[in-house]
């Protein structure tokens, strides 16, 4: 994670390099030249995750960073933070920028907690701006997503539904879509090995890490091979009212986990940091916070069954795990941890579970093949 | 047969004649040789007349020339004398015998081995003063440029980054681009810490332009820096004389310049370059031993007096270039001692200006360098991102509205309370002055409340006023600038509305849980003026510094050995003024991590 910063003092330099450091940027670069920030951009523009521009430094009159920003696709999903100094005479007041691209603005004097603060707003929302949902599905999905995406418009951001029926028109309409396109629902039928060489590239490339993708099934059979690139799995209910409450909770959470994203991924780390450590006090109220922002990010619900675990809490680990396999079915330290710390007459239901939704876990294998030695 | 007859000439023409720019162009062996073209040299010459040319009406011929500087104590040559090797004994006696005439010492100031070899058998006092690097185009390598570039990697970064380096000449580039060269040779003239040097030092970088060479860097079309390389034309060599950057330009400017220069030289045919001579570097061997004190001081100069001249950093520059070799020059002295009037000689020339006025543009210049606000950055918490200071001093009183505005009224109250000696007024203190007696018999009643606001802005007496401004202006207003109007004047009020009352009770009761009594002075004590807000704002200003507590436990330390040494238990007023400061200042930008 590289962050940018242009600022023209030495020592609000220094001291900001030290604060992105702190919040987990592994590289800070930084300078008081305009062209030196567009030369570190540029040589970077799949790893900038942030840029932090003052307002003291003058943006030229060919507003030469805010056109690199916006010409550069590779940098749509980075936001930039706008720093300024409230009472002197600035730049970019003198000269107004038809081009700006702010996502956030931060007034000095600040500390740690506001920069922070500032980024995870700035991150908001240019996740906000990614409103177009992609169905690769047939048209009942699609008039599905649309009805839902109407019904719950005062809770979601999505705006625009764009679907396909072929993985060709699919690829078509990711690149079409670009940096709008802010989720990807996937429909069992249209499932290929294409698809999921496909998706395996997708997933590393910077736009695909921040892209949240649901597979329309919890099907273990057809869910195995693409399992690894999803982030959620719901099954389609039968009946009308049931399906619309599902696409409606589905655009709810897909919203959730784009607009909260960079704060979710820090907090879950920043907790994970915390349990080795042993603050569990800490660690604690960051799950808390992760869980408030979004109730079904389940990676929260394994760190908050394993740190119950770690306080003797027996039940509200099980718990925790229970209602982890509820979001995600195909991770297998929920199945391993119920196992280890259910009762015997449930243990054998979580080993059946675990044997159809992680079949090749080698743990989970040695599990059955011991359950069927002690059974006669 | 051609006769000659020598003749000398003292002669001192202020600029060149084109006669001696000719002889200086051809026999010119030194490497300042040609700096001696510039203005404010005078010249003493030497002749060769011919019989024949006489005959047949011709003029004298001109063989030597010494450039020199002449001051209240003696003519300070520029580098050795030019001209034929042998002549050279011959000028040097003659120039001295024409000082001495006059009463005059004779300094050399740089001289070569040889001449200062030849000096030290005529008799002179003969002492190192530097080393000169040379870098010899002969020898490097062809791929010099990517051997430097591989060694300094500032310069690689800026190669890499797109900058790029071309030769010049000034009367072929645009009215816009000299502009700008001219304006970024002020721009580093001004950010010097020296005051502008003359004789060989002059930085007149459009000087001689049809003889210099010249260098710019361009970077992203913008030129950011410019060299001037002068030549030494007997041995087809060149000095980089002036290295020029604009204070702003990125990192490694200065070295790609010179290495993209070396290497055009080079490519052009040049035999050697040179950076210029490096002051004061440690002599070694068994010239140091010939004076063992001076050597011991100009050693001593050379590690400790940085601050005044960067004698090390300018040797550690010019060391990075891997010079082939590093030549001793001299400094020659015709008295048998080096003295006084042998030093004012040297400082006079070199500075080109008398020693009292040396010194004032030295103190006034490093007034108008001193900033304050950036020796008060340098100290600033890094757990805070305080605001950029404003770039001209003139947007101080923008940035710091409060101050100015509190400053004004204070010298205004104060104007309108004082009597005719200067003092305040018995009844304006009595009514407007805060004390506890007054204070605690009515309670909070909007008259009290008018009382403790108004007591801050009067003052006892002139010193009081300007101790408090002097507080006021510079911390408060520091604080203001980096830290906003809001903080400033929620800390000042504070400070100024609870401090008083909070210590009478507080002090009231200790003492009454001591079985004490104070006295009906403690609590008839009046007191008034502005420092308890400016002790509320220095509280706070604490909070944005570096090593914050023990700031903190000095200036309350401070405050408690005041009170101890007046005796007056109302002077632990400012202890509680800090404490509310800084309570603001945590409550507004608490340290959550520790990052200083």
């Amino acid at each position: 994670m590289v962050a940018i910063i242009l600022e023209e003092n030495n020592h609000t330099r220094l001291v900001l390099t030290k604060m992105l450091s702190v919040l987990g940027y592994e590289s800070v670069l930084s300078s008081s030249h305009i062209d030196e920030v567009c030369f570190y951009i540029s040589q970077n523009l799949n790893r900038v995750k942030l840029i932090l521009s003052a307002s003291s430094v003058d943006d030229g009159p060919d507003f030469p960073l805010s056109r690199l920003v916006i010409q550069n696709r590779e940098l749509d999903l980075t936001p930039m933070v706008y720093i300024q100094n409230e009472s002197h005479f600035y730049s970019q007041a003198r000269h107004p920028n038809p081009l700006s691209r702010i996502d956030d603005t931060l007034t000095k004097p600040f500390i740690v907690k506001d920069l922070k603060a500032s980024i995870v707003r700035a991150h908001q929302r240019r996740a906000a701006l990614r409103n177009t949902i992609l169905i690769l599905g047939n048209q009942l999905h699609r008039e599905n997503a649309i009805e839902a995406m109407y019904d719950s418009q005062d809770s979601t951001h999505w705006k625009e539904v764009l679907s396909a029926d072929t993985f060709e028109s699919f690829k078509a309409a990711v690149l079409k879509g670009g940096f709008r396109v802010g989720s990807i629902l996937i429909a069992p039928e249209f499932l290929s090995h294409q698809l999921v060489a496909w998706l395996r590239l997708f997933r590393r490339s910077p736009h695909g890490i921040e892209t949240p993708i649901a597979f329309l099934s919890q099907d273990p059979g057809l869910a195995h091979e693409i399992r690894p690139h999803c982030d959620l799995f719901v099954s389609d209910p039968k009946t009308v009212a049931l399906k619309m409450g599902m696409w409606r909770q589905l655009l709810l959470n897909l919203s959730r986990r784009l607009l909260h994203g960079w704060q979710l991924r820090d907090l879950l780390a920043t907790a994970k940091d915390k349990i080795k450590s042993g603050d569990v006090g800490s660690a604690k109220k960051n799950l808390k916070q992760a869980l408030a922002l979004d109730s079904t990010r389940w990676e929260a619900h394994e760190l908050e069954g394993i740190l119950a675990e770690k306080s003797g809490k027996t039940e509200a680990a099980i718990e925790s795990f229970k209602t982890e396999l509820g979001l995600q079915p195909f991770a297998p330290l929920p199945y391993l941890k119920l196992i280890q710390l259910a009762s015997v007459s449930d243990r054998d239901r979580f080993i059946t579970s675990a044997a159809v939704y992680c079949p090749h876990h080698p743990q989970i294998q040695a599990l059955i093949g011991q359950a069927k030695v002690s059974r006669p | 047969m051609t006769e000659a007859k020598i003749e000398f000439s003292q002669e001192s023409d202020e600029a060149g004649s084109d006669e001696i720019s000719k002889h200086i162009l051809k026999y010119g062996h030194n490497f300042t040789s040609v700096v001696t073209l510039y203005t404010g040299f005078k010249y003493f010459k030497k002749y060769r007349s011919h019989n024949r040319l006489q005959e047949l009406g011709g003029s004298k011929e001109l063989v030597g020339v010494i450039a020199y500087v002449e001051t209240p104590t003696a003519w300070v040559a520029a580098g050795d004398p030019i001209c034929e090797e042998n002549l050279a004994r011959e000028m040097i006696v003659d120039f001295v015998k024409m000082a001495r005439k006059i009463s005059k010492i004779c300094i050399f100031l740089p001289t070569s081995k040889k001449n200062a070899a030849l000096a030290r058998k005529m008799g002179f006092t003969v002492f190192e003063i530097g080393k000169n690097p040379w870098i010899s185009l002969n020898t490097v390598s062809p791929t010099v440029k990517e051997q430097y570039l591989q060694k300094l990697h500032v310069a690689r970064q800026l190669h890499a980054k797109g900058a790029i380096v071309e030769r010049f000449d000034p009367l072929q580039i645009t009215t816009r681009e000299r502009l700008e060269l001219d304006s970024i040779a002020a721009q580093w003239l001004r950010s010097k810490k020296t005051i502008p040097l003359a004789f060989l030092n002059q930085v007149k970088p459009w000087s001689l332009v049809r003889v210099k060479r010249y260098y710019r860097v361009l970077f992203h079309g913008q030129q950011i820096g410019f060299l001037a390389a002068i030549p030494i034309p007997v041995t087809n060599s060149w000095y980089l004389i002036d290295l020029i950057r604009s204070p702003q330009s990125p990192l490694g400017t200065t070295e790609l310049l010179v290495i993209e220069a070396i290497d055009l030289l080079k490519k052009e045919g040049a035999n050697e370059v040179t950076l210029g001579t490096s002051v004061l570097v440690p002599v070694t061997g068994q010239e140091r031993e010939l004076h063992k004190i001076g050597y011991r001081i100009s050693n001593f100069m050379f590690d400790h007096f940085n601050f005044f001249y960067g004698f090390k950093s300018l040797y550690q520059y010019k060391d990075k270039f891997e010079t082939t070799h590093w030549e001793p020059v001299y400094l020659i002295s015709s008295s048998r001692f080096f003295g006084i009037r042998a030093s004012y000689g040297i400082i006079r020339a070199l500075f080109g200006k008398p020693v009292t006025t040396i010194l004032a543009t030295a103190f006034f210049k490093a007034l108008a360098q001193f900033d304050l606000a950036a020796v008060l950055h340098r100290y600033l918490s890094h757990s805070i991102v305080t605001r950029t200071l404003p770039k001209r001093r003139s947007l101080f009183i923008v940035g710091a509205k409060s101050v100015s505005v509190l400053t004004f009224m204070n010298i205004l109250f104060f104007l309108f309370a004082i009597d005719r000696t200067n003092r305040l007024r018995p009844i304006v203190k009595e009514f407007f002055g805060y004390s506890w007696e007054h204070f605690s018999g009515t309670g909070l009643e909007f008259q009290n409340l008018r009382t403790l606001l108004l007591s801050s802005f009067l003052h006892f007496d002139l010193t009081h006023l300007v101790f408090n401004l002097l507080l006021l202006v510079f911390l408060v207003g520091f604080l203001e600038l980096i830290a906003g109007s809001v903080l400033v004047v929620t800390c000042y009020f504070f400070g100024v509305m609870l401090s008083n009352p909070m210590t009478s009770v507080a002090v009231a009761a200790f003492l009454h849980v001591v079985r004490l009594d104070p006295g009906a002075q403690f609590f008839q004590k009046i007191d008034v003026g502005c420092s308890l807000g400016v002790f509320s704002c220095l509280g706070a200003f604490c909070h944005f510094m570096k090593r914050s507590g023990l700031l903190i436990f000095l200036l309350l330390f401070g405050i408690v050995i005041y009170a101890a040494l007046v005796s007056d238990l109302m002077a632990l007023n400012h202890l509680v003024a800090v404490g509310i400061g800084l309570l603001v200042a945590m409550k507004q930008y608490p340290k959550a991590m520790k990052l200083d």
